[in-house]
């Protein structure tokens, strides 16, 4: 390296066009051959001049230089450059195999290397398409609730009498209209929970929970419903019961009421029965079964499928199809398991197991 | 309080600006509309000061946060109670608001005017 560096002659900086047809560098890149030469200035001529070349071959002493193209996949990607100290009839075929070999080498080393950077920055624009959705996801929810927001909100304070007193009738158009925005609102909130959750970008806080507090709270909030219904409403816990669970509070109260909610909204007579029980010394066991409608087998089946609605030509319940999904999800997410058993005509039971 | 208790609502949206201006007056609020940022600070500067600021996130010019951190840097702002009532969820901007220092990150959609007015008169009685 010192006498390249007395050469002054900076390789790095070199810079050899694919139009120099004579240039053997040229000439291995584009015949795919091999070349072999005694004169130095062949190799990298038209850049500089010959005498350079050759000044710098007899400083460094080489007497023959070897030019192997580089081919992967039958297309030249360089060359590669032997300057040896020997003349070409003292190079057996040993070393050119040897020096072939190398070569080769070279070539597939290139070739990985540049893989791996395509496949690192497929991985990295991924990775941006991935940011993009999450952040049009989230503006999109934004946008959508904005104008529901105004809507349920206007609407809000017509029937608070903000206006002034309003007639019957129209307080009754004017409800249904309310709970039209709030059903819209609650499907965006759904969509977008449902894909933080898919995408594990929920925030949950965690934190160990007396179930039956929070089965004791989200029954309460469904009495006067309930009742307004005409349905016997009952909770049972167990005694003695075992409920300390790991969970996120906010989160399992949510699913404990759209259980409730929908055991509620799919049964006209009857009998809603919430209980708690412990099936073993690890878990904890909610159920919830009503004398509704049931389900045949086949809707069971579909049942926390997303986008989902049991009965949905029954016309009268409204749902946003994503309740069950949420509620499995986040289930599952607390490393439990939920389960329904159902007949047709006389009634459903759902359950839900976590461990204590 | 010997005053009406004043409020600034900082929200672009005109139809919501309106909608809850309409609320808090009728609720015997003094309500100065911010449709910006920029006013927000403008209407903190002119004075009097407000006993409440009720905020949104996604504005144009100044957001939200960085109103927030703007107030928070004036010693005799930094202690107004600022909800934060907004359609953005995002979990690194609620985190960042809350850590400002705000009363409460409310998402606008799941709250009626009512509900609101009475969340910031129940936070001002109890002070």
């Amino acid at each position: 390296m010192e006498i390249l560096k007395k050469a002054k002659v900076e390789f790095h900086a070199i810079e050899i066009p694919l139009t120099a047809k004579e240039n053997l560098l040229v000439k291995a890149v584009d015949h795919k051959k091999e070349y072999i030469t005694h004169d130095l200035s062949d190799v990298f001529y038209p850049e500089k001049t010959r005498e350079i070349w050759r000044q710098l071959q007899r400083q460094v002493g080489i007497k023959t230089s070897l030019v192997y193209p580089l081919v992967i996949k039958d297309k030249s990607i360089g060359a590669m450059i032997f300057s040896l100290t020997k003349n070409e009839q003292d190079i057996n075929d040993y070393e050119k195999s040897i020096l072939s070999g190398f070569t080769d080498a070279v070539a597939v080393a290139l070739e990985h290397a540049s893989l791996y950077q395509k496949l690192d920055e497929a991985n990295k624009s991924l990775k941006d398409l991935d940011k993009r959705k999450d952040e049009f996801i989230s503006v999109a929810a934004h946008e959508l609730r904005a104008p529901l927001t105004a809507v349920k909100g206007y609407l809000s304070m017509i029937c608070d009498g903000d206006g002034g007193k309003v007639p019957k009738q129209i307080d009754e158009y004017v409800h249904g209209a309310l709970e039209g925005a709030e059903r819209e609102i609650r499907l965006v909130n759904n969509m977008l929970n449902v894909s933080r959750i898919e995408e594990n970008r929920l925030i949950y806080q965690m934190g160990n929970i007396n179930l039956s507090l929070v089965v004791k709270q989200a029954f309460k909030e469904f009495i006067i419903n309930a009742k307004e219904k005409g349905l016997d409403f009952e909770l049972k816990i167990e005694k003695d019961i075992k409920d300390l669970v790991y969970v996120d509070q906010d989160r399992i109260f949510e699913v404990i009421t759209n259980l409730i909610s929908n055991a509620l909204k799919y049964s006209d007579k009857g009998r809603v029965m919430v209980s708690l029980s412990n099936p073993s010394h690890n878990l904890i066991k909610f159920t919830i079964t009503d004398t509704g409608r049931g389900m045949t087998k086949e809707e069971q089946q579909k049942l926390f499928a997303k986008f989902y609605r049991a009965n949905s030509s029954a016309g009268t319940v409204m749902g946003t199809g994503l309740g069950l999904y949420i509620t499995k999800l986040l289930i599952e997410k607390f490393d439990g398991t939920i389960g329904v058993e159902s007949e047709l005509g006389k009634g459903s039971l759902f359950w839900f197991e976590l461990p204590i | 309080m010997d005053h009406k208790p004043r409020i600034i609502i900082v929200e672009d949206d005109t139809l919501l600006s309106k909608m809850y201006s309409t609320k808090f007056v009728a609720e015997g609020f003094d309500v100065l509309a911010a449709l910006d940022g920029e006013m927000a600070l403008q209407f903190l500067h002119d004075k009097p000061t407000p006993d409440f600021i009720i905020m949104d996130m996604m504005m144009p010019k100044l957001s939200g946060v960085q109103v927030l951190e703007q107030i928070r840097n004036i010693p005799e702002l930094a202690k107004i109670p600022v909800l934060i009532l907004s359609n953005l969820q995002d979990p690194a901007q609620i985190h960042k608001a809350k850590e400002l220092g705000i009363v409460e990150y409310l998402i606008k959609a799941n709250y009626t005017p009512s509900q609101i007015a009475e969340f910031v008169k129940n936070y001002l009685a109890k002070r």
